[in-house]
């Protein structure tokens, strides 16, 4: 026995829906659709689905994306990032060591001392970094 | 999972329609239909796609659960939480109120006079 094409169509149509919700009611719907459409008519059922599964697909859509884990877990895990952090951190030293007359200490200013105070501190958080992901990768390895 | 006490109002025709279907009885997806259509004499008839879009609706509001067959064969039945009760009866005592209200004000509106 061939299949109406009214049945076919359906059965496309429930395709339509977002993947979690045909798991969940996919099936009762695909055994519904002969009673309901000996009662209401084909076409008025599938006319149905194809607006519900639109409303389904939009309402997935408007679901925000789940939140990544914060940095610190990522600091953890990743040691990819802790070397990527470790380079930006470098960076920023390497510019205040520019902009703070690097290498010439008798062209230092007076306001150019708390700016020497961070970029040892940002060196030795670089230091460290650098070694905690040589660490890191050691431990892997 | 346990209802959620905020009810939003007013509730859908469609939804409103399957939690007054269920408040006698659990039923199947296609019980839901055919009782829904006999409690408005054949004036409302939900299609699958409205009904189980009200459905996972209502199951995540905790106001409908759904109760896993014993059988393959065996179709899913739904049944109405205490949480759905409350939520069908805050809307129906709504209604109440204001057909009381629309009545009262139609009983004492005067009919225009033909200018």
């Amino acid at each position: 026995m061939t299949e109406p094409i009214s049945r076919k169509l359906y059965r496309r149509v429930l395709l339509l829906y977002p993947e979690p919700f045909r798991h969940e009611f996919g099936n009762e719907m695909l055994n519904m659709f002969v009673e309901c459409g000996a009662a209401q008519g084909s076409w008025h059922v599938l006319a149905d689905v194809l607006i519900s599964a639109a409303k389904q697909q939009i309402h997935y859509l408007s679901i925000p994306a789940p939140k990544s884990a914060p940095l610190y877990s990522e600091i953890a895990w990743s040691p990819n990032l802790a070397r990527i952090l470790a380079v930006a951190v470098f960076g920023v030293v390497l510019i205040a060591n520019v902009l703070a007359g690097g290498g010439k200490p008798e062209a230092r200013e007076p306001w150019t001392v708390p700016c020497a105070r961070t970029r040892s501190i940002a060196t030795q958080t670089t230091m460290q970094l650098i070694r905690f992901n040589s660490e890191n990768w050691a431990h892997r390895e | 999972m346990e209802a959620q006490s905020k009810i939003p109002s007013p509730l859908s025709p469609a939804a409103l329609q399957i939690l007054a279907a269920l408040a006698t009885e659990d039923l199947h997806g296609y019980g839901i239909i055919q009782a829904v259509s006999a409690q408005s004499q054949g004036r409302i008839r939900i299609g699958p796609g409205t009904l189980y879009d009200n459905l996972k609706r209502l199951m995540e509001q905790g106001w409908v659960r759904d109760l896993k067959p014993a059988s393959e064969n065996d179709k899913r039945l739904y049944r109405l939480t205490a949480a759905g009760k409350a939520a069908l009866s805050c809307e129906i005592s709504r209604l109440d109120d204001l057909v009381r209200q629309t009545k009262r004000c139609l009983q004492g509106m005067k009919p225009r006079r033909a200018e």
